[in-house]
């Protein structure tokens, strides 16, 4: 066994929210014992600890995660397991979006990487162990928040120890800036980082850009769930563990070809009904961003559809069309024309729009107009959450 | 919109722990840092218009539990019956068994915005027991799903324990239980994983 499956990284991504409930180690072994069996070896200071919030928010001491040795079976394997924001702060955590550097200097959310960090050591007595134990495969694994640190702990021991670990995330925030997806994912290797998501969990969906998924190459892991609106449901681990049971990952990866049809983003394109600023309707303009940009790109030699998987978002997909200097009002078509339109009515913007002056410039500016309108627009849902809830 | 009135909506279940974390901190006109909290919240309204505004927030950290407790057979009377359970800060409640040993705690609610949040819901639940002058731990748990009644599958919750029996650890609804109790429930199957 190299890699873990699926289904088992994500049971042990659902434990951890246990393990670290349990009152004692001993309960906790207690409990892995009965569900798996004697795979597990616990280092007794294994329990992590970290400090959760901003730089603001008071500081609290919580158990994150867990790490594990196996045996038997799972003699030579190594895991660190991360839990998600089981309480606000944590969640505040992931909120507090100012960008620092990881291990490996790389650009990401300082958030993340503050827990990350006050974890730091607590996990380098673990890699002492796993010295002493003959290790040869290390997996990382978190749902969540647990996700992001999952990536950054998969970053640390590939800086620090030049041992290139198994990364699982599910439902993970997006770590960090193009930097840092695009080292990670060099180093350690797409083929040994696993990031399964449902198409309607919120957490994926944020950071907002510029944050962008890890790995940004390669292959991730789409998993189908109802509805087009990002919501909570399907972020829970419960969902997940069904989503990928009995399903290799090249089954998993086959089920990309769920999302939203070609025909069906057309139709939205063209559509005349009004749109205003929903999740829905950006989540439709980044689909019909994908497709409209490939079309653009249509008969272009240049190899970058594989830069386009589901790692780019909205923005991304946009400033890296603009850094590449792509003018598309030369190779404009009534797809972008309707796409630009789609985006200018989402801003209120009721320009009547002519082809030629899609200018590049023009582009940006909506691009920026975007960005900056849903930070206004969620800013001020935000401050009514606050004002009512120091009211109650 | 219909997003932002159900955002206000929300906001008025919020609670105190929420509001006080945000006024400590200065910085909550910090804009970008506060997106995706309301990113998540916006998407909530369907949810909550759903149901009614009594039970909006309203998480089980304990389901309401009653019971007889006895010592090598016989019931243990005027024992303390102390219930711990803590989501996001420690919660407790206790109550004393009568001459049959018999004892009844309600169910532990609590509110919370986090019910809203895509988030994992895990409490921790623990029931120690004080007889003269020994103590013993009945129930050591995790609640993972924020529902009544899940450690015994929708029904009422009633358990038998002996304060010298084995502890056993059982798994219900995602949850573990480490306990001397029992009660009427079948245990989450076993999967094989490894």
């Amino acid at each position: 066994m190299a890699e873990l499956t699926a289904f088992q990284a994500a049971r042990l991504a659902d434990d951890v929210y246990s393990l670290t409930r349990l009152p004692t180690l001993k309960d906790a072994v207690t409990y892995l014992n009965g569900e798996y069996g004697e795979v597990f070896n616990f280092s007794e200071q294994s329990l992590l600890k970290a400090k959760t919030g901003g730089p603001w928010f008071i500081k609290c001491r919580t158990a994150f995660g867990f790490t594990l040795l196996g045996q038997g079976s799972l003699k030579g394997h190594a895991f660190f397991l991360f839990r998600g924001t089981q309480y606000l702060a944590d969640w505040l955590t992931n909120l507090n979006i100012s960008v620092s550097r990881s291990s490996s200097g790389q650009p990401v959310h300082d958030g993340f990487k503050s827990a990350f960090f006050t974890m730091e050591p607590k996990l380098k007595e673990f890699m002492a162990i796993v010295a002493k134990n003959n290790i040869s495969h290390i997996h990382c694994i978190g749902h969540s928040l647990g996700g992001a640190l999952a990536t950054l702990c998969g970053d640390w021991i590939k800086s620090g120890y030049k041992i290139k670990p198994y990364i699982y995330t599910f439902g993970s925030p997006r770590v960090g800036l193009y930097g840092f997806a695009d080292f990670c994912t060099s180093s350690i290797g797409a083929e040994r980082i696993f990031r399964a998501y449902h198409k309607t969990d919120i957490v994926p969906c944020i950071p907002i850009w510029p944050f962008i998924h890890t790995p940004n190459s390669g292959q991730d892991y789409f998993l189908p769930s109802p509805g087009i609106v990002p919501m909570a449901e399907y972020h829970g681990m419960n969902h997940y563990i069904d989503s990928v049971r009995n399903k290799s990952w090249p089954a998993l990866a086959a089920l990309e070809s769920e999302r939203k049809s070609d025909d069906g983003i057309v139709r939205w394109l063209k559509s005349t009904s009004p749109i205003g600023l929903t999740i829905t309707a950006l989540e439709w303009l980044n689909q019909a961003l994908v497709y409209v940009l490939k079309k653009c790109l249509k008969g272009v030699a240049w190899a970058i559809s594989g830069a386009f998987g589901t790692s780019f978002t909205l923005m991304d997909q946009l400033a890296y069309v603009l850094k590449k200097g792509i003018d598309i009002s030369e190779n404009v078509s009534s797809l972008v024309l309707n796409l630009i339109k789609k985006m200018m009515e989402i801003l209120g913007m009721k320009k009547v729009l002519k082809a030629a002056e899609l200018t590049r410039e023009f582009i940006r500016s909506i691009f920026l107009k975007l960005q900056q309108k849903v930070n206004d627009f969620t800013q001020a849902a935000l401050s009514k959450v606050l004002v009512k809830g120091r009211a109650v | 919109m219909q997003t932002l009135s159900s955002v206000s909506l929300i906001g008025s279940l919020t609670e105190r722990s929420y509001s006080e974390a945000f006024q400590r901190g200065d910085k909550v006109s910090n804009s970008r840092v506060l997106n995706i909290l309301v990113l998540s919240l916006s998407i909530m309204a369907s949810e909550v218009f759903g149901m009614s505004l009594t039970d909006a927030g309203k998480v089980c950290l304990f389901s309401g539990i009653s019971g007889v407790i006895t010592l090598d057979g016989k019931p243990v009377a005027n024992a303390r019956v102390v219930r711990k359970a803590d989501r996001d800060g420690e919660k407790q409640d206790e109550t004393t068994t009568d001459e049959q040993g018999h004892f009844s705690l309600p169910p532990m609610f609590e509110r919370t915005i986090a019910k809203y949040l895509p988030q994992e819901f895990a409490a921790s639940q623990d029931i120690t027991v004080f007889h003269g002058d020994q103590s013993y731990s009945i129930w050591r748990g995790v609640k993972r799903k924020p529902e009544e009644n899940t450690e015994s599958r929708g029904k009422p919750l009633v358990v038998a324990c002996e304060l010298h029996a084995e502890e056993k650890v059982i798994k219900v609804n995602n949850s573990p239980i480490i306990s001397l109790c029992t009660w009427d429930v079948e245990p989450d199957p076993i999967e094989k994983v490894f």
